[in-house]
């Protein structure tokens, strides 16, 4: 029996302004953005540049939101990766000349020197400063699935009664994969893996084969499917539904999750939150908030004030811990195929978020890679969910029941005494903009640049990852601020069609800071009759 | 104790070193590898249970001119919403028009209170079972638990002023999940025994995690 360990990686990211007024005022945020750029694309890409010359037979899911694809495709953005890394090393020459005395402290700086150097090189020369075609060429080789998502983050439970809502943010998506990769996506990623029952027949309306659920969702329906979470079941109208398994989130980010090895590097010890701020000038504004430099000299041993981090040991670890991971996966997959013996394959789904990778764990991506590698060693095939629907129409049916993956099994993080107050002006704006839509049917010039407008801004509006950011205090200024510009400017246009005058300086301004979706269509949001 | 307003503007800046001395001062215990992001949260905590309140003046300046009068949390419109924050509890808020507001502050008996009827089916005009909840003063959001077994719920936003009760406004029907009983009858030691393939799905472990953080709220 065909033993499947499935890996899921979701990458998420909110719009940033950037425009030449924006880019100073957003420097933290944007600073996170290059991070990832840094941290995870480029090497997730070198990773699986590695693999294939190396023949391993290997295929994963990968999910990438079209506001990341807008942003990575965005040459003022791209350029200004170019010059953020130029900043990172002028640093890191003012820090080799602090440290002069400390040789080992020294090694580091020059190594993460070394690392920008190199990442710049490869930004410019080798993937032509747009990793989204590169991204595109190895879904093409089969390597990796991309799946399809919503426009933006949205928590679908909390929009369950507005379906036009939830219409319009999986069909923008779908137009943003086919404008970024040219195909029609075979998986849909659910944001947060958020369900309520009815928006199977959403998804399904627009040709998805299949979804992923939290396992609770799959655990509390009310016929529990016999095969578990190991093998995939359907819905009434037969869209396929995987179920990740959430405890192997504990096993990397829980409690006492492998990313908090001691010889990890510290991610929180970092200069940018150590050093007085003129020290750190060719960087940061001396009046504006810390962020991170990318020049943290400590792993994570707390021991006689601390241990310089060693990328020697750091690798060993990120191997040996690749290998507990893996022989995890295979007992739980041996001892479901002695279960089911009547099943052609079992399965076990692994989902993996970036932004997790990104702020907490700066190996991640040498385990991802060591964790391929064993893997296939390991006999255990490595595949996506689009390769497991063939029995599509004979799975077994399933209720699911409400779910998420993130909060407390629901996504209350989402709606919690520090957010919630998000939720009345995002829904209101939500009705207005159905109202509008079927207002505005027929209409040209200037009215459907304002609708469109609206339309963009509703979506950036309705990402959960801004009440996510409020709730867990990450910049929760940037998220506040980003919220209420959205909903600021959707009122204007609501205003604006009220009243039948608008302000096209306000307008053209807007429309080039929140440069996104261009092809938005408003009458998405349009009752479906 | 620092004489310095604390809000997360100023926070933000400090180094992690003058963040533990901080709360060193506010007599804040700090693990060695506590995270800057929560260490700043709960400098911001303390702060505002000692009635600091610059934190949301500074929220209130950072928007300055960009934020319209939109975010006063009213429409001038008599409203009532509810949204599922998990299968067990109801986030329900409201708006009131400049007329009914009126209408309750002139007289100093009335009231606004909610009240939750379930149905059996979404169509009903009448519920099968109801049951009012006091609104807090000056808030204009509640979190309602939701009753026990119920298939759909609908929340109506009543007025009492000079003893006579009007619905001022209803929710469209909310629809609870009706998933497994083992969601619903989740008891410490219960004796349930699952197929080996649903025990190693991880049944146990989300039962307990259900049990550890919804029990109040789910049986």
């Amino acid at each position: 029996m065909q033993k499947i360990l499935s890996l899921v990686i979701k990458a998420s990211q909110d719009f940033i302004r950037h425009s030449e007024e924006d880019i100073k005022s957003n420097a933290p945020v944007l600073n996170s953005f290059y991070e990832s750029i840094s941290n995870i694309y480029i090497p997730l890409l070198e990773m699986i540049e590695k693999l294939e010359a190396d023949n391993i037979k290997y295929r994963f899911a990968l999910v990438l939101p079209p506001v990341l694809c807008n942003m990575l495709s965005d040459p003022i953005l791209q350029d200004e990766y170019i010059k953020w890394l130029d900043k990172r090393n002028d640093l890191g020459k003012a820090e080799l000349r602090r440290n002069k005395e400390n040789t080992e402290i020294c090694a580091i700086i020059n190594k993460t020197i070394e690392t920008n150097k190199k990442l710049k090189a490869d930004f410019e020369n080798k993937y032509n400063k747009n990793l989204i075609p590169v991204f595109a060429e190895y879904m093409t080789k089969g390597y990796i699935e991309l799946m399809g998502t919503c426009g933006t983050d949205i928590f679908m439970p909390h929009y369950a009664d507005l379906k036009e809502i939830i219409s319009a943010q999986i069909e923008c998506g779908l137009h943003a994969y086919r404008q970024y990769f040219g195909i029609m996506p075979e998986g849909f990623w659910l944001p947060e893996m958020g369900y309520t029952p009815g928006i199977e027949k959403l998804i399904r309306a627009y040709g998805y084969t299949y979804t992923i659920l939290d396992s609770r969702s799959i655990l509390f329906s009310e016929n529990v499917p016999e095969a578990g979470i190991f093998y995939p079941s359907r819905t009434e109208n037969s869209l396929v539904i995987f179920a990740r398994n959430r405890v192997i989130d504990s096993e990397l980010f829980g409690e006492n999750g492998i990313i908090y090895s001691e010889c990890y590097r510290n991610t929180n010890r970092d200069i940018g939150y150590e050093l007085p701020m003129e020290k750190l000038s060719p960087l940061m504004d001396k009046d504006g908030i810390r962020y991170s430099t990318g020049f943290k000299y400590w792993n994570r041993c707390f021991k006689d004030s601390g241990h310089l981090y060693s990328e020697e040991c750091a690798r060993k670890q990120a191997q040996k811990d690749a290998e507990a991971f893996v022989e995890k996966r295979l007992n739980t997959l041996n001892k479901a195929a002695e279960l089911l013996p009547k099943y052609n394959f079992v399965t076990e789904i692994c989902t993996l978020d970036i932004s997790k990778f990104r702020s907490t764990w700066s190996e991640s991506i040498w385990w991802l890679e060591e964790v391929i590698r064993k893997a296939a060693d390991a006999g255990l095939s490595l595949l996506s969910c689009d390769r497991m629907c063939d029995e599509q129409y004979n799975l077994e049916k399933v209720e699911p029941y409400f779910s998420a993956g993130i909060g407390q099994g629901y996504g209350e993080n989402l709606l919690s005494s520090k957010n919630c107050w998000m939720m009345r002006y995002v829904r209101k704006s939500c009705e207005r903009m159905i109202d509008l839509a079927g207002r505005f049917p027929m209409d040209t010039g200037l009215k459907t640049r304002l609708l469109n407008l609206g339309a963009k801004e509703l979506m950036l509006a309705q990402n959960s990852n801004l009440a996510r950011k409020i709730n867990r205090s990450e910049f929760p200024q940037f998220a506040e601020k980003r919220f209420k510009e959205s909903i600021a400017a959707f009122t204007s246009v609501f205003d604006s069609l009220g009243s039948n005058t608008v302000s096209t300086e306000w307008l053209t301004k807007l429309e080039a800071k929140d440069s996104i979706f261009p092809w938005m269509n408003y009458r998405i949001f349009t009752k479906k009759r | 104790m620092n004489e310095e307003p604390i809000n997360r503007a100023s926070l933000e800046k400090l180094s992690f070193s003058d963040l533990v001395q901080l709360a060193d001062e506010y007599g804040v215990d700090v693990p060695e590898d506590l995270d800057r992001r929560f260490l700043i949260a709960e400098l911001l905590e303390i702060a505002e249970e000692s009635n600091n309140k610059e934190e949301e003046m500074v929220i209130a300046t950072d928007n300055d001119e960009q934020q319209p009068p939109v975010f006063c949390g009213n429409f001038n419109e008599t409203q009532v919403s509810c949204v599922l924050r998990n299968p067990a509890w109801l986030f329900v808020f409201w708006n009131l028009n400049s007329n009914d507001a009126a209408k309750i502050s002139e007289d100093p008996s009335s009231s606004l209170r909610l009240r939750i009827c379930s149905l059996t089916d979404p169509k009903d005009l009448k519920p099968e079972e109801a049951f009012e909840v006091q609104t807090p003063s000056q808030s204009q959001e509640q979190y309602v638990l939701i009753p026990k077994g119920k298939k759909f719920i609908k929340v109506e936003l009543i007025s009492v002023v000079a003893g006579a009760s009007e619905v001022l406004a209803f929710s469209p029907v909310i629809a609870i999940p009706q998933g497994s009983s083992l969601v619903n009858d989740l008891q410490p030691g219960r004796d349930v025994t699952f197929s080996p393939v649903i025990e190693l799905s991880g049944m146990q472990e989300i039962i307990t995690e259900q049990y550890k953080n919804h029990r109040h709220s789910f049986s």
